[in-house]
């Protein structure tokens, strides 16, 4: 026998001893055991061997590793506690590209689209404290508080210390899908301005044109190290003044403005005397240590905490407006797309990183995927939308922010070019906040939809955003309410025809009077049972207009009831957003027409 | 929890999940190194090492393998380029010296209720079957280890050392073949390495 029919024979062997092998491969091994001596001999040797192999006791790990990983993780989180950008970079990072798991195989994604669809409108009001808000978001709501003021010139602050100019005539550029698209403010596309910051940064100083560029990377690090600044800071992980000034701003529910600013102030404290970024690897004089040790251990109960939100429905009932209206409000159950472009792939994984960063940062925690995968598994595009479901039903009594995943090519069956999703029911003025991320990339191709209206442009687009989500919706509705019945999401699946007829809401209804789960995996495990008649019912003829998602939730210690300024169990302020990614790389598309 | 829902909240910011997924893997990372260097000590080492690796890169970990699969092939390759590293040094130990049956957790007494003659010669020949494994060529050995103690399929295993299957294939074969040349030695502790 040749070495080379050796090899051969002997890897065929091999491969059959541990049934690897493929119908033909197994009926020639058998027939050269069969027939070879010499073949039979090398087998019982191969068998020999790894059967002393497997022989081999399975050793136990020596009982102080465990420890001993935790001392050496514990150590590089102290040792980066001097500079906690440092540890940003090392550890703080996960939540940004970690959450990607699912919207993040997006690697190869060079167009993007996200598709939010407004449950409704309630985020005219600070939903959460971010520190943030000290800047470009009081902007957005004063905007909307005061109409008088959403004529005047704004910015809207992209990610890295990119800033680009709100139009002042934004909301002259509100067309009708139907008709022109809005083309929006090009000539402002990309101006710099004075300031800098977007999802994961605030008050930093912006760059000049010519330099931003080159201090990108560095920037990008800083964002990330402000997001988790600022979720220390709402986690309370600051100096004792600092902490109560956050203190304050957690209780003071009835002044949004004093919120802001006691959170704002809890974050300066941690960054220090001066505003702007800390440089990495210095910390300035005044600027308390990061108890990073302090955060680790208890991290997945606080950092949810702070997600108390100050004003709630009945706030905004109690200052007059009606509950009623704001039910049958189009924007309620309209969706809202808003598609963003960019220009390689790596813009999109950055975008689509910070989104998922921030959200999780912020308290939308991604739990689950029950998704199957559409290309393996038909009835995985045919089970009763999940989404549909949790996005209208399924806040469950303890959580406060459901986090939707989904799997490539599940929610958008028949789009072979999407590649992956992420859903989250979050607050509503988080769409201000994708506009403003969004626009980092390419604020002219951003295109806002919401029922049939379009805007053009990221500056036309905030500008419908915050009135959409704002008080400030008549004039919308007016227009948009006849529209609606017709109306269905460009996500497959959502059908907002008649939401409260989805094939989910009774068993969801009826699994919801059971006791309220208290622990993630509880819930995890509720949710699925709700699922089960679903999975069940699913014909691969009911494909279309379905999705395959369910996920939850941020589960905070305690009833609801018992947390100052929680919101209504409906939740119904909260948009569901979801994020989808593609492979598309064609030219700019127009937006699809509204069906 | 499902290890997808530990990497997740792993990755945003829960510490305490990846203690849940140090715990779960840690025997098999530690004997999937163990066997590859053969050294009690040098596998703690590894192991601590995989995992604080797998830490610190968690937020690259996008969900595409399993979390077993990717902590598997961070171990598997620190204890493969370690063996290199050892080999290069000519300080591979297969005469006990510090080798695995200096460990309490390696070495097993003689059967308490048996023969004890009986319990000794089973003990020698994992030892020699311990350093026949430890002779093979690193590669070699990885596939062995992968396929033969932790059981994984040739597609696990190609995702883990991040080869094709047929190398997988013709690995396997020629380290078990290697090893059986190795155990027919009549002394493989002292037997001349392939």
């Amino acid at each position: 026998m040749t070495e080379e029919l050796h090899s051969e024979l002997g890897e065929l062997l091999s491969a059959y001893l541990d049934d690897e092998v493929t119908p033909q491969e197994r009926a020639r091994a058998e027939e050269l055991l069969a027939s070879d001596p010499e073949a039979r001999a090398l087998y019982e040797a191969l068998r020999s061997a790894a059967s002393a192999v497997r022989a081999l006791p399975k050793d136990a790990a020596p009982p102080d590793l465990l420890d001993a990983v935790n001392v050496r993780l514990e150590r590089e989180a102290l040792l980066a506690g001097a500079d906690p950008e440092a540890t940003l970079q090392r550890h703080r990072r996960p939540p940004t590209r970690g959450a990607l798991a699912l919207a993040a195989m997006l690697a190869i994604a060079v167009g993007g689209g996200i598709y939010v669809s407004l449950q409704l409108g309630d985020a005219s009001h600070s939903d959460m404290q971010f520190a943030r808000r000290d800047t470009r978001s009081d902007e957005a709501f004063e905007g909307v508080e005061n109409p008088s003021s959403r004529n005047q010139p704004t910015e809207t602050l992209g990610p890295r210390g990119r800033a680009q100019p709100l139009a002042d005539d934004a909301v002259a550029t509100m067309q009708k899908s139907t008709g022109d698209e809005a083309t929006g403010d090009r000539d402002r596309a990309m101006r710099p301005s004075s300031r800098g910051g977007g999802l994961a940064t605030n008050g930093i100083a912006a760059d000049s044109p010519s330099t931003w560029r080159a201090k990108e990377a560095e920037e990008a690090a800083d964002d990330v190290a402000q997001v988790t600044v600022d979720m220390l800071a709402r986690a309370g992980i600051a100096a004792s003044d600092e902490r109560d000034a956050f203190a304050d701003a957690g209780s003071q529910h009835d002044s949004y403005e004093a919120e802001s600013e006691g959170a704002a102030s809890a974050t300066r404290a941690l960054r220090g005397p001066h505003e702007g970024k800390p440089k990495r690897g210095t910390r300035r004089s005044g600027e308390p240590a990061v108890d990073l040790l302090g955060v680790l251990p208890t991290q997945t109960d606080r950092y949810l905490l702070p997600y108390l939100p100050p004003r709630t429905f009945e706030q905004r009932l109690a200052d007059g407006e009606d509950w009623s209206a704001l039910e049958k409000h189009p924007l309620a159950v309209e969706p809202v797309q808003l598609r963003v472009r960019f220009a390689s792939a790596s813009e999109a994984h950055g975008f689509t990183d910070r989104i998922v960063s921030t959200f999780a940062q912020r308290g939308a925690v991604p739990v689950s995927v029950l998704a199957g995968d559409a290309q393996k598994d038909k009835a995985a595009t045919a089970r009763t939308s999940l989404v549909q479901r949790a996005a209208q039903d399924a806040v469950a009594p303890s959580a406060s922010v459901v986090y939707l995943e989904g799997a490539p090519g599940v929610n958008f069956p028949n789009d072979p070019t999407t590649n992956s999703q992420v859903l989250a029911r979050v607050p509503g003025d988080w769409l201000i906040d994708l506009i403003d991320e969004s626009a980092a990339s390419d604020p002219e191709a951003i295109t806002l939809r919401i029922g049939n209206w379009t805007m053009q442009g990221a500056a036309s687009a905030r500008s419908m955003a915050s009135r959409a989500i704002g008080p400030q919706t008549a004039e919308l509705e007016s227009e948009a309410t006849e529209s609606l019945v017709e109306s269905r999401s460009p996500v497959g699946g959502f059908s907002l025809a008649s939401p409260a007829d989805s094939n989910g809401r009774e068993s969801l209804v009826r699994e919801s009077s059971l006791e309220p789960p208290t622990d993630l995996t509880e819930w995890l495990q509720w949710v699925q049972r709700v699922a089960e008649p679903d999975l069940a019912r699913a014909t691969p003829s009911d494909a279309d207009g379905f999705v395959t998602t369910a996920g939850i939730v941020a589960i905070v210690d305690g009833p609801v009831e018992d947390l100052p300024g929680s919101r209504p169990r409906t939740a119904k302020h909260l948009i569901t957003i979801v994020i989808d990614v593609r492979t598309d790389t064609s030219p700019a598309e127009q937006p699809e027409p509204v069906p | 929890l499902a290890d997808a829902l530990l990497v997740r909240r792993v990755q945003t910011g829960d510490a305490h999940a990846y203690t849940e997924l140090v715990r779960k893997y840690q025997d098999r990372v530690f004997t999937a190194c163990l066997r590859i260097c053969g050294r009690h000590e040098d596998a703690a080492d590894l192991t601590q090492d995989a995992f604080l690796k797998a830490f610190a890169a968690i937020h690259e970990f996008r969900g595409a393998s399993a979390f077993y699969t990717w902590i598997f092939r961070i171990a598997v390759n620190l204890s493969v380029s370690h063996q290199r590293k050892q080999r290069n040094r000519h300080t591979v130990s297969l005469d006990g010296d510090g080798g695995e049956n200096d460990s309490g957790a390696w070495r097993e007494p003689a059967a308490a209720d048996g023969d004890p003659s009986a319990g000794l010669a089973a003990a020698e020949t994992r030892a020699q079957v311990a350093a026949a494994l430890a002779a093979l060529d690193a590669e070699h050995r990885a596939a062995v280890v992968l396929r033969d103690i932790e059981g994984c399929d040739y597609q696990e295993i190609a995702d883990i050392l991040e080869l094709p299957i047929g190398t997988v294939k013709s690995r396997i074969f020629r380290g078990r073949l290697a090893l059986r040349r190795l155990l027919e030695q009549p002394d493989p502790l002292t037997a001349n390495r392939p």
